[in-house]
C-alpha cells in the first residue's frame, strides 16, 4: 500500500506581469523562443513537500509498519529534523513518550532505499485494547483502518473519516 | 515579495486577451534517483541511447501547489500502473555520459525532434487514437555517482499558434457556469466512462451538455459525437493547473491538434479545464475552469509548427536544474546519519537532557592500542566520537586477534602490521566518518634506559615532544598502556595541560578504571595555595575524608603507588612480563574507561566534578547519565565493582605540581643543554620517591586500605 500527499510550505505563489519578465528569458542558450503563450512569472518559491507513506508488515513484530520520507520536488529528501519540524507541536510530546515510540530511520525492505519509520514495538499494546473493544462490542473493525488512523496524522497522514464508515458500510453488506 | 495585480492589463498588449498556459513543474521523487542509479551502474552504463520512461500528473491539488509532472521509482517501467486519478505521460530520457555532453547536447534539435513527432501523430490521426501521444515529455539527465550530484532538465514539447489564442469568453469557475445537476451528471458521465475505458483518468475528453443532461466522450470519437456542431463544441481536458484564470501545459497540443483537423469549420472551442478534488472525502469538482477561445488558423504548410517546451530552473531562467543527493545516497553519508540518528534515540526517550555534542566532539588519544585499546575505540565509536588517535610501538602478534577485536589474522603475516596504524586502518574500514590517525612510536619511560647512544638519545627527545604534540591536540588522554611506568610521563604531560585522564590497567582477574585528578586552570592556582592547606586539613580532620571531593582534588593513578615507577619488566618471567588477564576483563574495563568518561563530560564541572563513591549509589545522580566516580576498581572473581575514592598526593611524582610536572618542565627548558632528560628526570623520581615515600606512609596508605578493604564503614 502506499499513498502520497502534499504539503506546501511557505506557500507563495506570485504573479508578475508578462511584459516586464519578458527580457530576462531565453537569453541562456538559444533554445527559447520567446513564448507568449506562456503564463510567465508564476514563480513557486514555495517549498513543496512531497510525504510518500508505505504500509508493510513487520515479520518480527507480526504487526504493520508505517515506512514513509518525504522529499522536495527535485528529490532531496527531507532530513530527520526538517522532519521533526513538520511534525505538529501536539505531537511531538506525545510521540516522545507516546505509545508508537519514536521515529528512526531504515532501509526500505523492498526498495533498498533509505526511509523513515514509526517503530512498530509498541504498536501490539496500543491496538490490542482498540481490538478487544470492538469485538467485546461485536462491531467490524479493518485493522489496517484504525491502525493507520492512530499513527498517520502523527506524520501527516490524516484518514477522512469516511474511510472508517466506507469500512464500516462494505463490513456491513458482506456479512 | 511585491506582486502586481494579475487583472490589470498591461496597456500594450492587444486589445484582445490572448489564452496563457500555467506550464508544467517537474517533481521528482527520490526513489527515481535511487532507480536512476541503479540503472545507470547495471544497466545502461555507457548506453546513451534514449530510454523511454512514464510519468504522471494529477487534477486533484489543493489551491497553491504547481502543476507537476511526476517522475518516481516506477517511471522506467513503461508497464507500470498509474496511481489512481491520476493521468500518465510518457517521455524519453536522454541520460548523457558526461557533465560536457550534457551541457553540449542540442536542445534545440531534441526539442524540434519531439515536437515533429507529435506533429506526426496529428497529422495521421494517432493521436486521435491515443491522446497519450500529446502529452510526450524529454527529460536530460548527467547522474555524477561520485558526488552522488544529479543535473537535469526537463522539455514538454508544445506545438504554437504564430499569433496566439484569443479568448472569447473569460475563464469561471464551472460552479458559477453549471447547475448542481449538470455537476453530478458531468461526475458521473466522467466516471462511467473512465470505467469503461478501463483507465485511471482521461487527458481529454469530448463534452455535450444541456439544462439536464451531460454526455461525455472519447476524442477518437470526435466526428460522430460532433455531428450536429459545426463551429461550436465542448472539449474537456484534465487539467493538473490550479488557476482559474489559466489551463495548464496539457490544453496546447490538443488545441493544435484541432485546428489542424477541424480548424476549417471550427471557430470556437469551449474548454472545461477538469479538476477533481477530494477533500476531507468529498468529492469536489466546482473549482473545474471554462472558458471559450476562437480557434486560430493553422497555416497551410505540413511543416511542424514552431514549439516550445524546455524548463525553467528555480531561479527562472532557461537553465538545467541540479539536485545534490549525496546525503540519502552516499553510503558513507548514511552511515554517518544512522550513527547518529541512533544516538539521538537516547536523547529522545531515555536521556532527553543528554549532550550528545559534548561526547561526539571530544578528541581521543588513546596510548596503547593493545586489548584495552581496541576495546575503548570500539565503545567509542558507539558514542559516536569522530577523532580518534593511536599510539603504540608494537607489532601485531598472532596471539594478539582473538583478544584485540581491531586485528584479523592477516594483519599478523610477515613480521605484523604497526598495532597504532592497523587500528587507525580498521576503524576507518568500520565506519569511514571516524578521523582515526595512528602514530607507531615509543612513549619513554622511567627505568628503561634510553642513553645508549646519541640516536636512541635523539629519538626519545623526538617521542617526548611528540607526545607532547599530541597531548595538546586532544582533550581526553586514554592510558591503555601495559606497564605501569608507561603511563607516568603521559600523566605528568597531560596534568600539566590540564587534560583529562581516562587511565585503565589490569590485573589477572581485577581492574582499575579512573579518571585522574583535573588540576585547577593555571590563573587560579596561586590564589588558591593557602586555602588550599586550610580545606586540606579540614579534609584530614573532618569524618566525610572520601566524600565530596571536587575533581581538583583527586588523585592519579601514582598518588596511591608506594613503589617508584621503574622497570616492572625486568627479573619476570614471560608470564609476568605480559598482562595475563582473564579474556573478558579488556573488554569490561575497556567500556567502564569510555563510560565513565561520557558521564564525566556530562557533568556541568566536567573533569572537576565531585567523585561519587559507592555511598552515593542511592543518592540523586549528579548527572543524566548517572554517578561520576573518581575509580571503578573490579574483581571479576566476585563479580563485583567498588567505587572509591582517593585525595591527590601533594608529593606525587606525577600529578603533584611541585614534585611532578614542574620539575619536569625545568628539565625540559634545559633540554638543550642536558644530554640525557630522561636520565635526570628519572634520577629526580627515585630521589623524590624516596623523599615521598616517608609523607605517604600518613597519608597514602589510608587512602590505599580504604580502597583495599571498602566495605568497612568508616
Amino acid at each position: 500500500m502506499c499513498c502520497n500527499n502534499l504539503r506546501v510550505k511557505k506557500c507563495c505563489f506570485f504573479i508578475v506581469p508578462f511584459q516586464s519578465l519578458a527580457f530576462c528569458l531565453g537569453k541562456e542558450l538559444n533554445i527559447h523562443t520567446l513564448d507568449d503563450s506562456e503564463v510567465a512569472g508564476i514563480c513557486a518559491t514555495s517549498e513543496v513537500i512531497r510525504y510518500e507513506y508505505h504500509v508493510l508488515y513487520s515479520s518480527s513484530y507480526e504487526v504493520p509498519v508505517l515506512y514513509f520520507r518525504a522529499c522536495f520536488l527535485d528529490g532531496r529528501p527531507l532530513t530527520l529534523d526538517e522532519i521533526w519540524e513538520g511534525v505538529h507541536e501536539c505531537y511531538r510530546a506525545r510521540l516522545l513518550e507516546g505509545p508508537w515510540d519514536t521515529i528512526t530511520q531504515q532501509e526500505h525492505p523492498l526498495l533498498g532505499q533509505p526511509f523513515f519509520v514509526l517503530h512498530p514495538c509498541r504498536t501490539n499494546e496500543f491496538m490490542a485494547p482498540v481490538l478487544a473493544n470492538s469485538q467485546r462490542e461485536n462491531r467490524n473493525m479493518n485493522y489496517i483502518t484504525s491502525w493507520l488512523s492512530i499513527v498517520g496524522p502523527v506524520v501527516g497522514l490524516n484518514l477522512p473519516l469516511s474511510y472508517a464508515k466506507l469500512v464500516s458500510e462494505q463490513n456491513t453488506k458482506t456479512d | 515579495m511585491a506582486t502586481a495585480d494579475s487583472e490589470t492589463h498591461n496597456p500594450l498588449e492587444p486589445r484582445i486577451p490572448k489564452l496563457q498556459f500555467v506550464p508544467f513543474t517537474s517533481a521528482l521523487d527520490a526513489g527515481f534517483w535511487h532507480e536512476l542509479t541503479q540503472k545507470k551502474l547495471n544497466e545502461y552504463r555507457l548506453d546513451e541511447t534514449p530510454k523511454g520512461i512514464k510519468g504522471y500528473y494529477y487534477n486533484g491539488d489543493p489551491f497553491g501547489l504547481p502543476a507537476r509532472l511526476t517522475l518516481e521509482f516506477s517511471a522506467f517501467d513503461v508497464n507500470a500502473a498509474t496511481p489512481a486519478h491520476c493521468c500518465p505521460a510518457v517521455g524519453t530520457l536522454y541520460n548523457t555520459n558526461t557533465f560536457e555532453s550534457f551541457k553540449s547536447c542540442d536542445k534545440k534539435s531534441l526539442l524540434e525532434k519531439a515536437a515533429n513527432e507529435i506533429w506526426e501523430t496529428i497529422k495521421s490521426g494517432t493521436a486521435l487514437e491515443n491522446p497519450m501521444l500529446l502529452n510526450k515529455f524529454l527529460l536530460l539527465t548527467f547522474a555524477d555517482l561520485k558526488k552522488y550530484r544529479f543535473y537535469y532538465w526537463f522539455c514538454y514539447p508544445a506545438l504554437c499558434f504564430p499569433d496566439g489564442i484569443p479568448i472569447v469568453q473569460q475563464a469561471v469557475c464551472l460552479g458559477e457556469r453549471f447547475s448542481p445537476t449538470q455537476i453530478q451528471a458531468l461526475q458521473k458521465a466522467y466516471d462511467e466512462l473512465c470505467q469503461r475505458e478501463g483507465v485511471t483518468a482521461l487527458p481529454y475528453f469530448l463534452i455535450k451538455y444541456n439544462d439536464k443532461s451531460v454526455l461525455v466522450s472519447l476524442l477518437k470519437n470526435w466526428n460522430d459525437f460532433f455531428q450536429d456542431q459545426e463551429e461550436k463544441v465542448t472539449v474537456g481536458v484534465y487539467d493538473p493547473c490550479n488557476f482559474t484564470q489559466y489551463p495548464g501545459w496539457p490544453l496546447r497540443n490538443l488545441l493544435v491538434m484541432a485546428a489542424h483537423r477541424w480548424g476549417n469549420h471550427l471557430h470556437s472551442v469551449e474548454v472545461l479545464c477538469f479538476r477533481d478534488r477530494t477533500m476531507q472525502g468529498v468529492r469536489d469538482i466546482t473549482h473545474s475552469s471554462i472558458f471559450e477561445i476562437n480557434l486560430p488558423q493553422m497555416p497551410q504548410s505540413p511543416d511542424c509548427p514552431k514549439a516550445v517546451g524546455w524548463e525553467k530552473n528555480q531561479k527562472g531562467g532557461m537553465g538545467p536544474r541540479m539536485v545534490n543527493l549525496s546525503e540519502c545516497m552516499d553510503p558513507k553519508r548514511l552511515a554517518e546519519s544512522s550513527v547518529d540518528l541512533n544516538l539521538k534515540l537516547m536523547c529522545w526517550r531515555l536521556v532527553p537532557t543528554l549532550d550528545l555534542e559534548k561526547i561526539v566532539s571530544s578528541k581521543c588519544l588513546l596510548l596503547g592500542a593493545g586489548t584495552l585499546g581496541c576495546c575503548v575505540a570500539r565503545t567509542l565509536m558507539g558514542w559516536g566520537v569522530r577523532q580518534i588517535t593511536f599510539v603504540d610501538n608494537a607489532k601485531i602478534s598472532y596471539s594478539n586477534p582473538v583478544r584485540q577485536p581491531l586485528y584479523e589474522f592477516e594483519d599478523c603475516l610477515g613480521g605484523g602490521k604497526s598495532k597504532a596504524l592497523a587500528a587507525a586502518d580498521r576503524l576507518q574500514k568500520i565506519f569511514p566518518g571516524v578521523n582515526a590517525e595512528g602514530f607507531n612510536m615509543s612513549i619513554p619511560m622511567p627505568g628503561h634506559p634510553v642513553n645508549f647512544s646519541e640516536v636512541t638519545m635523539e629519538q626519545a627527545r623526538k617521542d617526548v615532544a611528540q607526545l607532547e604534540r599530541l597531548i595538546d591536540a586532544h582533550d581526553i588522554i586514554f592510558l591503555l598502556m601495559d606497564t605501569r611506568e608507561s603511563r607516568w610521563l603521559p600523566a605528568v604531560v597531560a596534568a600539566s595541560k590540564r587534560k583529562l585522564v581516562i587511565n585503565a590497567a589490569l590485573g589477572f582477574d581485577t581492574f582499575v578504571v579512573m579518571r585522574h585528578g583535573l588540576k585547577k586552570p593555571k590563573q587560579q592556582e596561586s590564589g588558591d595555595s593557602c586555602s588550599n592547606n586550610a580545606s586540606g586539613s579540614a579534609d584530614l580532620l573532618g569524618s566525610s575524608l572520601f566524600s565530596n571531593i571536587p575533581g581538583y582534588k583527586l588523585g592519579c593513578y601514582f598518588c596511591n603507588d608506594v613503589v617508584a615507577p621503574g622497570d616492572s619488566t625486568r627479573d619476570r618471567t614471560l608470564d609476568q612480563q605480559c598482562t595475563v588477564s582473564r579474556p573478558g576483563l579488556a573488554m569490561i574495563a575497556g567500556a567502564l574507561a569510555v563510560e565513565l568518561m561520557a558521564s564525566v563530560l556530562q557533568h556541568p564541572e566536567g573533569g572537576y566534578a565531585v567523585a561519587s563513591s559507592s555511598d552515593d549509589r542511592m543518592n540523586e545522580p549528579p548527572t543524566s547519565l548517572g554517578l561520576v566516580p573518581h575509580q571503578i576498581r573490579g574483581f571479576l572473581s566476585r563479580f563485583d565493582n567498588v567505587l572509591p575514592v582517593s585525595l591527590a598526593f601533594d608529593k606525587c611524582t606525577a600529578c603533584s605540581p611541585k614534585e611532578g610536572w614542574e620539575t619536569y618542565k625545568g628539565e625540559e627548558q634545559q633540554r638543550t643543554n642536558t644530554s640525557s632528560l630522561l636520565k635526570t628526570s628519572i634520577c629526580y623520581l627515585k630521589h623524590s620517591l624516596r623523599r615521598s615515600l616517608t609523607s605517604m606512609s600518613e597519608r597514602g596508605l589510608i587512602s590505599l586500605q580504604k580502597f583495599l578493604i571498602p566495605h568497612i564503614p568508616s
